[in-house]
Formats: structure tokens, sequence, C-alpha cells
């Protein structure tokens, strides 16, 4: 796979205030990036970083290999995209708006056009300013022109708010559509898990303006998911035979009574070799760690981890 | 640049012509109060003076339609966000600044130079067919002469009719832009008797020239300018 955009230790400073801090993302062609950060993260800064319009303070973006600066207008070609949320020119209607933005991409085609209507299901609109659409309607229309020019990237804030459930669903074919038949790479941002699960290959964890994670969604589903839950009054002695003993390394200690177990190893073994060394288990039982619990954890809690 | 230029002119939907005849109509209507009707206490007298008069009027109007200009060219797009959607096409800002500010320095120089000749003959026609209320003769001389100063009024206007940009730029505020505008008219027509500010070639060239640097700089910086 080719590497299609990738940051070089991206940082953004506001007032003193660093919102992005050396940020190294790698997004693949062809996939889907989710990128998730509570509100407020720093994802669209550094969206904006992407599509020039903010610049770095620091670090670098290439994008297909070449580096960009304020200069590079051409690249702009290849990408659509909506930040923040979807502005048009209100007075025009949503084809008049479509199709100015095809003279200024430089890519006129009113088949296109229409495709990229029908694809959102907004063929039927009328002459109707876009000022009279819904905040949904408008996330729609802003789809339709970010994809109207076929970009090789296509670069979409929160794209799921001010939808209703059914047109969330609706979208979500619509992006992996995309992703699967035009071989679109999407970068998605997103500060709802469960939309960014359903559909990412790769997410982009980002908490305070860094990068806290970045991973292939298989790997994250296949890693942290199960563990053993032991409680112990012993807990440096089961410290002690878990390392030496059992030769575990993936664990972790909670608190003075909790230790989780990450390896896989059968329970029975587990308490053997505690019974072995008279270290008593008040109790000991597997558990399941959900997705959610794993990002919670990222994004939140990792101030008292 | 001509394309650019077109599409901005079509985002707009601009009615020039109406908004320029409303305007015309406006001056035209209040000159032939002011000069032929016995509130005119010898202010015009001479051919130079009506002239005159009607330069300061329509520079005045014009400026301020400058300022409205860059208000819905520049500033709204800003304050619309819509500047995001631009800046993220193809093409260098530097261009598509540049586009908009030629519209309002063309638009502004073309409204103002054929204003003046259409008024003043209209004037000299009511004049001549009417009242004779104004001394002397329009010679070929004087036209020649109000036609240069026409042209380099309408040019120094022009310049003086981006000086808004700057102010409203600060924090992309529309009424800044326009309360601008209006010092600077309140500026160039200020004087006494037939004394006008803005008749001093000095004043109205440093204007002009402040207005073309405010320009030039706004263009200049703009790539370098995070779009937040």
């Amino acid at each position: 796979m080719t590497t299609i955009l990738r940051t070089w230790d991206l940082t953004k400073v506001y007032d003193e205030k660093e919102i992005v801090r050396s940020v190294n993302m790698e997004i693949q062609q062809g996939e889907i990036y989710g990128f998730l950060g509570p509100n407020g993260a720093g994802k669209t800064t550094v969206m904006k970083m992407i599509t020039n319009l903010v610049k770095p303070t620091a670090g670098e973006i290439e994008f297909f290999g070449d580096k960009m600066t304020h200069r590079s207008y051409e690249m702009l070609k290849r990408m659509g995209s909506i930040i923040e949320y979807p502005v048009f020119y209100d007075k025009l209607s949503a084809r008049e708006n479509l199709a100015l933005h095809g003279e200024y991409m430089g890519y006129y085609d009113v088949q296109a056009m229409e495709e990229a209507l029908e694809l959102v299901k907004l063929s039927a609109v009328d002459k109707k300013p876009v000022k009279q659409f819904s905040l949904g309607m408008k996330q729609r229309l802003g789809i339709a022109r970010a994809v109207m020019t076929k970009p090789e990237l296509l670069i979409l804030d929160e794209p799921i708010n001010g939808l209703d459930p059914l047109g969330i669903k609706e979208l979500r074919e619509v992006f992996r559509m995309l992703s699967r038949e035009y071989g679109m790479t999407l970068l998605i941002s997103s500060h709802i898990l469960g939309e960014i699960e359903q559909i990412a290959d790769t997410i982009g964890v980002i908490r305070e303006g860094v990068l806290v994670e970045q991973l292939a969604m298989d790997t994250i589903r296949n890693q942290n998911t199960q563990y053993i839950e032991l409680i112990t009054g012993e807990c440096t002695k089961a410290v002690y035979i878990l390392e030496h003993k059992l030769g575990l390394t993936n664990y972790k200690v909670l608190d003075p009574r909790t230790i989780r177990i990450y390896d896989d190893i059968p329970q029975l073994e587990l308490s053997k070799a505690m019974a072995e060394a008279d270290v008593e288990l008040e109790s000991m039982s597997k558990k399941h760690h959900s997705l959610e619990d794993h990002f919670v954890e990222l994004m939140g809690g990792a101030h008292n981890a | 640049m001509l394309k650019l230029i077109r599409l901005e002119l079509r985002k707009n939907k601009f009615n020039f012509l109406k908004s320029v005849l409303i305007a015309d109509l406006a001056i035209l209507g209040f000159m032939i109060l002011i000069a032929f009707t016995s509130l005119n206490e010898g202010e015009f007298s001479s051919y130079t003076d009506l002239f005159d008069g009607v330069f300061v009027f329509v520079k005045a109007i014009y400026i301020i339609f400058a300022s409205v200009l860059l208000s819905k060219l520049v500033i709204d797009e800003y304050k619309n966000n819509t500047i995001t959607v631009l800046f993220m096409y193809p093409v260098p800002r530097k261009m598509l600044l540049t586009a908009k500010l030629i519209i309002v320095f063309v638009f502004t120089f073309l409204s103002i130079f054929l204003s003046d000749i259409v008024i003043s003959s209209i004037l000299t026609g009511v004049d001549y067919f009417m009242s004779d209320v104004i001394e002397g003769t329009v010679s070929q001389e004087l036209i020649l002469t109000h036609l240069v100063k026409a042209g380099t009024d309408a040019l120094y206007a022009a310049g003086m009719g981006l000086i808004p940009l700057y102010f409203g730029m600060r924090r992309k505020s529309v009424p800044a832009t326009i309360v601008t505008a209006i010092f600077i008219v309140m500026l160039i027509s200020s004087g006494f008797g037939s004394f006008r500010m803005g008749n001093l070639i000095g004043v109205s060239l440093s204007l002009a020239l402040v207005g073309a640097g405010i320009a030039y700089l706004s263009i200049r910086n703009i790539e370098h300018q995070d779009v937040a």
C-alpha cells in the first residue's frame, strides 16, 4: 500500500498555546482513516493544515510524497473536503453552488454534478437557495460538493453532525462505496466512537493536540479485548509470580488489589501457580474489555493512567 | 484572472447597472434642486462651480459604494466562512483577492467617471434649455479640462475606495468598512465656500496611494495568513 498522506511532527501554536503537538499521521491509499478525539482536541486544526487553510508552526505534511508548502495549490485539486461545517454561497441554489465549485476546481462537468447529487439523494432539489436548507441537507450537499471532482483524498470533518439516524446509515454506505468502488481515501473525524468504529480501517486518536494512538482497526479488535482480573491482598507477591514463574509481561496493576492480565494463559494454570506460592486470591475472573473502554481510557482517562 | 472576476460576479449576483442608475438619479435630482431653484445663492454661478459640485457628490456616493462592495466581496466571505471554501481551491489566494479588488477598483473608477460626465451633461442641458442660471458658455476647452479632471478624480477616488479594506479586515467587520468610507468622504468633502480638501492634489493623491498600498499589503500578506 502507498502512503497518501503523512505528517512529520506537525505542530500548531496559537497564542503561545500548542493546539496540535508533534502529530505524526500516516494515511494509506484507499483506506478510511477515522480521526477520533473529544471536542477541541485539535482535529479540525490538523485538517485545516492538511487543506492549506492554516499554516503549520512546525513540522511537515507530505501528500503523495510531495512536501506541502503555502504554494502547493495543485495538491488541493486532489482533495475534497468539508471543514467544520459545510458553508455555501447562501443565496445561490444547490446546483449553482456545485457549478461554481466545479469552475474553481477546474473541473466543470454537469454529469459529475448530477451523479454527486444522486449519491447523497439530493437530485430532487430545485432552485431554492441553500439558505433555506436544513443542516442535514447542507451536510449532504457538502459531501456532494466534496466528491463531485472525484478527489483522491476526501477530508470530512464531523460529517454526520445534524443528520438523523437514517441519514447517518445512508451516509455510512456512501462512505464505504466511495472507498471500495471509487478507491477514494477518506479521512473522517468524529468525537463519536461508535460511528468511526463501524467504518474505519485505521483509527487515529487525538487528545489535547497529541496523537495518542494510531492503529489498524483489526489490530485494535484483537488487542486488549480480553483479560483476566485478579483481586488479591498480596499484590506484590502475585506480580512476582506472574513475571518470574509464569513469564508474563503484559499485565497491569490497576490498584494495590487489582491486577489485569492481558496475556493468553489458562485460568487453571494461573490459579495453580498462585496456590503453590500461597497467594490468596479473592477473585479471578475473565473479562471483556470493550473497544469503547479502550478509547475512553485513551481519550479521557489518561490523566490517571 | 478574467475568469476569476467573472466567477466573483456570478457568485454575488450583482446588478451594478440598477444600483448605479438609482444613485445617479438621486444625485441628479439633488443637483437640480440646489442649482436651479432659489436655494442656489450664488454657489453655482459658473460651469466650473457646477461641475465641481457634481464631482464632490459623485465621489462621495461611490466611495461609500466601494466600501459596500468590499464588504460583500471580501469581508462577508470571512464572516460567512465561505473563505474556507474559497481558499481550498487550487487557485493562489493572491489571485482570488486581486480579482475581488480589481472589481472594486474598476467599478469605482468607471462609475465615478461616467456618472461625472453623464450628470454634468444633463445639468448643462437643463441649464441651456430651461433656466440659464449658469453664466458663461460651454467651450471645447472647458469640456476638455473637466474631462481630464473627472478622469484623474475618478482614479484618485478609486484608490481611496480601497482604504476601508484595512479597517474592515482587522475585525472582519462590515460596519467598520463602511464607517471608514464615510470618514474618508467627510474628509475630502470638507472645506468652506468652493474650497474642498479633496481638490488639493496632494491630499487626494496621498489618500489614493494609501489605498493602493493597503491593497498591495493585503494581497501580499494573504498567502501566509491562517483562516481560523
